[in-house]
């Protein structure tokens, strides 16, 4: 599903170059759940974020069901990202403007859906995610766990293959981020792919494989295996 | 989607209250205040265009004036074949009208030649419009004439006594004159047969009185005609007057906003001057509340960072989050011009009183201001939403998303730039603005050169020619203990000097044309004019009355009389006569300030004296005028005395000017404070913007006042910058404002710098509640918001 071809990502300011990802190759196969380790300024947020076509990288490729997407325009990227792949991130990022099912319904909004074909979608997640009694709700009236049961929702209403997941636990008590894991195993176990970045070692476990970067590299892929630092 | 847009947009006005009043109230203002003056320049540029056949319709005017002799009108005609029609009016300031023991004394009655009403598109209730005042002794009159003197009676054939001398049959009725006419007459008496009233002045090339209009072929040339004018009427005029004035043509639709080189036109006209004043503050205004707009938008627009990278992340493509921006403020804009309506409605008869018109809301309506209206609000939403259309939407959605800061790095910023603009235009308002209440308050109070205060003023129709009556009145009227003094004379301060005569002093071939002023002996104790040189008439000498002159100082230049002028001897033609120069006055203000002082000369001749002038002590108005009232009425019952004491009559010379004022007061306390409430709202915005900073800084041992001086550091020097470029704009069109003045005050200096100090006092003032906020907050929270 995703292949990268030593991917390499610079950031110039104004006088220094910062190297953030050098010759990263990782292939994911549809199917995968996979985890991404490290420590803080390792690159892992970066290679997400490319993974999920919303940076370019500076060098390499990076081919995404099929398409070799490196030098694609924000247009494309724009194009292929929503209608394949979903977000979910540490802090939520829902819209405060807009109430729990406004902030699902709005990927298919992007994507064209009719209002009847929205209204069914949304509610069957909603369902899915037990949140329906919050449906007319706004952000700010929700505990942190019912917050990132909306953004899972929100990220798999539009039945992505990929769902990429950055410390979806990170801002979450234990018992919430047990719920948050037990969610994302269950998508993937419906066959859609997951990449999570993570800090920590036990949601890390709920993956087949970790991926582990150290400034910029990968360091280690472990299967199925525990991994120390 | 466009549901949604919808809903994420009122739910975030709703959020940002403050934001969404700021936006949606000052441009509401903006936008009405620019309704109002829309309506007000619409009126002013109306004027005559009502008039089937304005393009072709010219007056006849001198460099000063627009009044002739009435045979020229009959002279140019008859040779100037480019001629169609013309029609001559003869303005009398008032005459007594009376019908059935009713006697009313009427303000503007002109004679007219028939020709008005085919030349002038005025409507007709009954008679024919074509025919109504081709006999002698016709008159027609408007519906509110009408009805004041026959009621419900059919006014066709009533006869009404004019002057208490001529009966003029009514002929026609028409409606009244539309506002927006150069001239607005309740009454026109034919000028037909006009010999029977006024017997050879209708040939006198001295008695210029006579406003006159041509219809003219279309296509001909203006330059030619007027030179054909020229060499037409010169031959009339060279061997008595060498500084032959020139003829030229206005056209009708000029009339009311070119005349301001006219003096003692029919109205007071406007002049294109304040038109073009109050469309530049029009815009000026609407410019500043889009500022504010605009400014308010793209502040609060940074806030929603969170939004535009989530949607970008979900899919939204930069065009869609264009459109939704966009889209967002055109509706706010939508509801404010919906708002401005509201209040144009409800300001509508407060801007009437302002403005001394009657406006018309529906006027508004019209092809070009709905195109106008559209352009302005999709034009206004696309650069107000530009920015966060195009530049926030541009951002890295994980950079928006992370919240990034994107204030700006270059020193250079969009927003304080526009808050430069707004204060140049705003300190540019204030100056012009206290430079125009210096100059009223100086028009009112420069020394005239005559005492204005408790006299007071009667014109009667015909004159105090009658020395025995007149003595007798004088003498009834100086037993009142409160009459100090009693006068009469042709012209009182406040009047035009429309009676020219020509001096030839001794020893001179050429003559010299002086405007004159016929007085009775006190004229000048009542009015408290002194002498500069010699002395003023004497009752005790009756040589005065024949063989002396006064003369005031330019006078004496214009006729350059060498050495001592006094004793020196004068030919005058009205009345015929040599004189002698027994005194000189000083230059006084006889006319409103606008124009210099003419070249006068002061003589006695009874039969010229329509004005009785009366110094009065300190004491009750309406008792006064009333005892005034009856012991003249005992002496001259044909008359009505109206008295107006001089000061009011001076006044009203700057009536027009005064209201002028009080709009631009007006509209400058609105600039001000729609501006004001921009920088409240983003000072509010920037504020917050700032919190972190502040944090850091107090934690870091920062004290209060030095965390205030460095907020609003910023604003303090775009006001000054916005100083140094407001003050040559307001310079220039201060002084070339005041160029229309010929009496007029220096340009002072300190003005500029009282109107920067008061623009910085007020920006200071809005943004230091918001500094003051946020440079007392506790640092632990402002850190925590991080």
């Amino acid at each position: 599903m995703i292949k990268t071809l030593n991917l390499k990502k610079l950031y110039t300011t104004e006088e220094v170059e910062t190297t953030a990802l050098n010759n990263v190759n990782i292939e994911i196969d549809k199917g995968e759940f996979v985890s991404i380790m490290g420590p803080s300024g390792c690159g892992k947020s970066t290679l997400l974020n490319i993974l999920g076509l919303l940076d370019n990288p500076s060098n390499g490729e990076l081919h995404f069901l099929e398409h070799e997407v490196s030098k694609y325009s924000e247009r494309q990227r724009a194009q292929l990202r929503k209608q394949n792949i979903g977000f979910v991130f540490q802090s939520f990022n829902l819209i405060d403007e807009l109430t729990v099912f406004e902030n699902v319904e709005l990927p298919l909004l992007y994507l064209g859906y009719s209002s009847s074909e929205r209204k069914s979608k949304v509610n069957e997640v909603l369902e899915q995610m037990e949140i329906m009694h919050r449906v007319n709700h706004f952000p700010q009236q929700l505990s942190g766990g019912q917050q990132q049961r909306v953004a899972v929702a929100r990220a798999i209403v539009s039945s992505p293959k990929l769902i990429l997941a950055d410390e979806p636990t990170g801002n979450l008590d234990s018992e919430r981020g047990d719920e948050v894991m037990s969610l994302l195993t269950g998508l993937n176990e419906n066959g859609t792919t997951i990449v999570m970045v993570t800090h920590s070692p036990t949601y890390a476990e709920y993956g087949n494989r970790i991926i582990h970067l150290f400034d910029g590299h990968v360091v280690t892929e472990n299967y199925k295996e525990k991994f120390h630092v | 989607m466009l549901k949604n847009y919808f809903k994420v947009a009122y739910r975030n006005l709703k959020k940002n209250k403050a934001y969404t009043f700021i936006s949606v109230f000052g441009l509401a203002l903006g936008l009405a205040v620019c309704a109002l003056l829309l309506l007000y320049v619409q009126n002013e540029l109306s004027y005559d265009q009502f008039n089937k056949n304005a393009d072709n319709i010219y007056r006849l005017t001198q460099p000063e004036h627009a009044y002739h002799a009435p045979y020229i009108a009959i002279k140019l005609a008859d040779n100037l074949p480019e001629i169609k029609d013309y029609v001559r009016i003869f303005p009398m300031d008032s005459e007594i009208i009376e019908y059935d023991n009713k006697q009313f004394k009427e303000k503007n009655v002109p004679f007219a030649d028939p020709a008005i009403f085919r030349m002038f598109s005025f409507e007709f209730v009954s008679g024919d419009k074509e025919t109504a005042l081709d006999k002698p002794f016709t008159t027609v009159i408007s519906e509110t004439f009408a009805h004041k003197y026959f009621a419900d009676e059919n006014p066709i054939g009533k006869v009404l006594k004019i002057g208490g001398e001529y009966d003029y049959t009514v002929t026609g009725v028409m409606r009244d004159m539309p506002q927006n006419s150069h001239f607005r007459y309740d009454i026109i008496l034919t000028l037909s047969g006009a010999d029977k009233v006024f017997g050879s002045l209708m040939v006198n090339l001295g008695w210029q009185n006579f406003l006159v209009y041509f219809e003219l072929q279309e296509g001909f040339s203006k330059s030619t005609f007027e030179e054909k004018c020229e060499n037409l009427i010169q031959p009339f005029y060279k061997s008595y007057n060498p500084n032959f004035p020139k003829y030229s043509l206005q056209s009708l639709k000029d009339i009311h906003l070119y005349s301001a080189h006219i003096k003692n036109d029919i109205q007071p006209q406007n002049s294109i001057t304040y038109v073009l004043i109050f469309s530049a503050i029009g815009i000026l205004i609407l410019l500043i509340a889009c500022v504010n707009y605009i400014n308010l938008l793209t502040a609060n627009a940074t806030t929603r960072m969170k939004e535009i990278g989530i949607k970008k992340v979900i899919g939204a493509t930069r065009n869609q989050l264009a459109f939704q921006f966009v889209g967002e403020s055109f509706l706010v804009l939508f509801i404010a011009f919906i708002i401005s309506l509201v209040f144009v409605q409800l300001s509508l008869p407060v801007f009437e009183t302002l403005t001394g018109k009657v406006l018309s809301f529906t006027a508004l309506i019209t092809l070009k201001n709905i195109v106008g209206v559209l352009v302005f609000l999709v034009g206004t939403s696309f650069i107000a939403g530009f920015y966060p259309a195009f530049f926030l939407s541009k951002l890295h959605p994980i950079q928006t998303l992370k919240g990034a800061s994107i204030t700006n790095k270059s020193k250079f910023n969009f927003r304080t730039l526009l808050v430069g603009v707004q204060f140049t235009i705003v300190i540019a308002l204030i100056c012009s603005a206290l430079f125009m209440f210096s100059q009223i308050d100086y028009l009112q109070n420069k020394k005239l050169g005559f005492d204005k205060e408790f006299v007071l003023t009667s014109e009667i129709n015909g004159t105090f020619d009658n020395v025995e009556k007149y003595n007798a009145l004088k003498a009834a009227l100086l037993k009142e203990s409160i009459v100090a003094s009693v006068s009469s004379g042709s012209r009182v301060p406040s009047n035009t000097t429309t009676n020219f005569g020509n001096l030839i002093p001794e020893g001179e071939a050429k003559p010299t044309s002086i405007a004159l002023i016929h007085v009775h002996q006190d004229y000048f104790k009542t009015l408290g004019i002194k002498p500069v040189k010699g002395r003023l008439f004497s009752n005790q000498l009756a040589t005065d009355i024949d063989n002396a002159i006064i003369l005031n100082e330019t006078a004496v230049k214009e006729l350059m009389l060498k050495g001592n002028p006094i004793g020196q001897s004068v030919k005058c033609d009205w009345p015929k006569s040599e004189r002698t120069i027994v005194g000189v006055t000083e230059d006084i203000n006889f006319e409103s300030l606008y124009g210099r002082v003419r070249p006068t000369a002061f003589l006695i001749d009874y039969s010229e004296c329509s004005r009785l002038i009366v110094k009065v002590n300190p004491s009750n108005a309406e008792t006064t005028i009333n005892k005034l009232q009856a012991i003249c009425s005992n002496f001259y019952p044909d008359e009505i005395f109206e008295f107006h004491f001089l000061d009011d009559k001076l006044e009203n010379l700057y009536q027009s000017d005064k209201n002028t004022f009080q709009l631009m007061g007006y509209l400058t306390f609105l600039s001000i404070f729609i501006s004001s409430m921009g920088l409240f709202g983003l000072a509010l915005f920037l504020m917050k913007g700032r919190t972190k900073e502040i944090g850091i800084r107090k934690v870091l041992g920062a004290s209060t006042p030095r965390i205030l001086i460095l907020l609003v550091k910023d604003f303090t020097k775009w006001v000054l910058i916005a100083n140094i470029i407001a003050w040559p704009i307001a310079f220039y069109a201060v002084n070339k404002w005041l160029q229309n003045f010929a009496y007029h005050i220096e340009m002072n200096y300190w003005l500029f710098l009282m109107g920067g100090f008061i623009a910085l006092l007020i920006a200071l003032s809005t943004v230091s509640y918001q500094a003051i906020k946020a440079a007392l907050a506790n640092p632990v929270n402002s850190l925590k918001n991080e």
